[in-house]
């Protein structure tokens, strides 16, 4: 099997794209989330 | 303050912004580094450079399962049983599994062009799928209901079980013959040698800055997880309380 090493930057722009889109994702996810979860604690203790 | 809402307040008020800053600054620097700094590698060419997100993420599902590991053993002794190691082993559980899928499939495509084949049932990518489907039942026992003292003890058990496979893993390249090689940066013997002193920088800076990305949203979901059940338990506590008529007694959500 020859391995075609000269046009590969499809699978590398791929492992970068979707390892920046789930970490990007999960941060904002997560900020949007917690922002949420602080303003409802403030609201229901005042 | 009741013990529960005093385990909460307890827990990390997380997420420093400066800690979240540096570590995507680090990971955008990897990013640069990994796709345009270093250089080719002199067998694979470019393909290598799945590496650079192949490797932290393979590192950073070990750790978050080791960190889980150790939080639900820490919340299961009695004298150190505190909620917050269950939101602890709770958060770093499901960046585990995130970690882990970006592993898999970081993987898969860098076998499609070096290995000629996207997936192969050999012994480190079968254990480490297993491992993934081990932590998606952990984290889906985490939902089913009852008390949070409930909830975690039940999930502490289930951590330390789902941890036996992680050094199976990590060993199943030396106990059984396989696809995937050894080792790949301390190993003389493979195919690829990290010699080169801006791709051992690259794969350090890669390493450092994922490992303070995963601290930096580890600390937030906690704080998340904490603040969560503390509005899920007053409201509870409301609603208690008007179906008594009684005046509502509940405590402060702590943070």
């Amino acid at each position: 099997m020859s391995l075609d090493y000269e046009h590969v930057w499809g699978y590398v722009l791929g492992g970068y794209g979707l390892t920046a889109g789930a970490l990007g994702s999960y941060a904002f996810w997560l900020t949007k989330k917690l922002r949420r979860a602080r303003r409802s604690v403030r609201e229901a203790n005042e | 303050m009741s013990k529960q809402a005093s385990g909460r307040a307890q827990t990390v008020n997380a997420g420093r912004p400066w800690l979240g800053l540096t570590a995507f600054a680090g990971v955008s620097a990897t990013f640069v580094m990994g796709l345009v700094v270093a250089p080719k590698d002199e067998q694979q060419r470019d393909a290598y450079r799945l590496l650079y997100m192949h490797v932290p993420a393979a590192w950073l599902a070990y750790l978050a399962f080791t960190v889980t590991a150790i939080a639900s053993a820490l919340y299961l002794v009695p004298r150190t049983r505190h909620l917050r190691w269950d939101y602890l082993a709770g958060a770093s559980g499901e960046l585990g599994v995130m970690f882990t899928a970006l592993m898999l499939a970081g993987g898969s495509l860098w076998g499609k062009p070096v290995w000629g084949q996207w997936w192969a049932w050999e012994a480190r990518l079968t254990t480490t799928a297993i491992l993934l489907f081990l932590y998606l039942g952990y984290l889906a026992l985490r939902r089913i209901g009852g008390s949070p003292q409930q909830r975690a003890t039940r999930s502490a058990i289930a951590g330390l079980i789902a941890f036996i496979d992680v050094p199976i893993v990590h060993f199943s390249v030396s106990w059984w013959a396989t696809l995937h090689q050894e080792g790949s940066v301390f190993n003389d013997k493979m195919q690829l040698h990290i010699r080169d002193g801006v791709m051992q920088f690259t794969l350090l800076l890669a390493v450092a800055s994922f490992t303070l990305l995963y601290v930096w949203m580890c600390m937030r979901r906690m704080e998340l997880l904490a603040l969560d059940e503390g509005l899920a338990e007053r409201e509870l506590q409301l609603a208690i309380d008007e179906r008594s008529n009684r005046p509502a007694t509940t405590n402060p959500v702590t943070v």
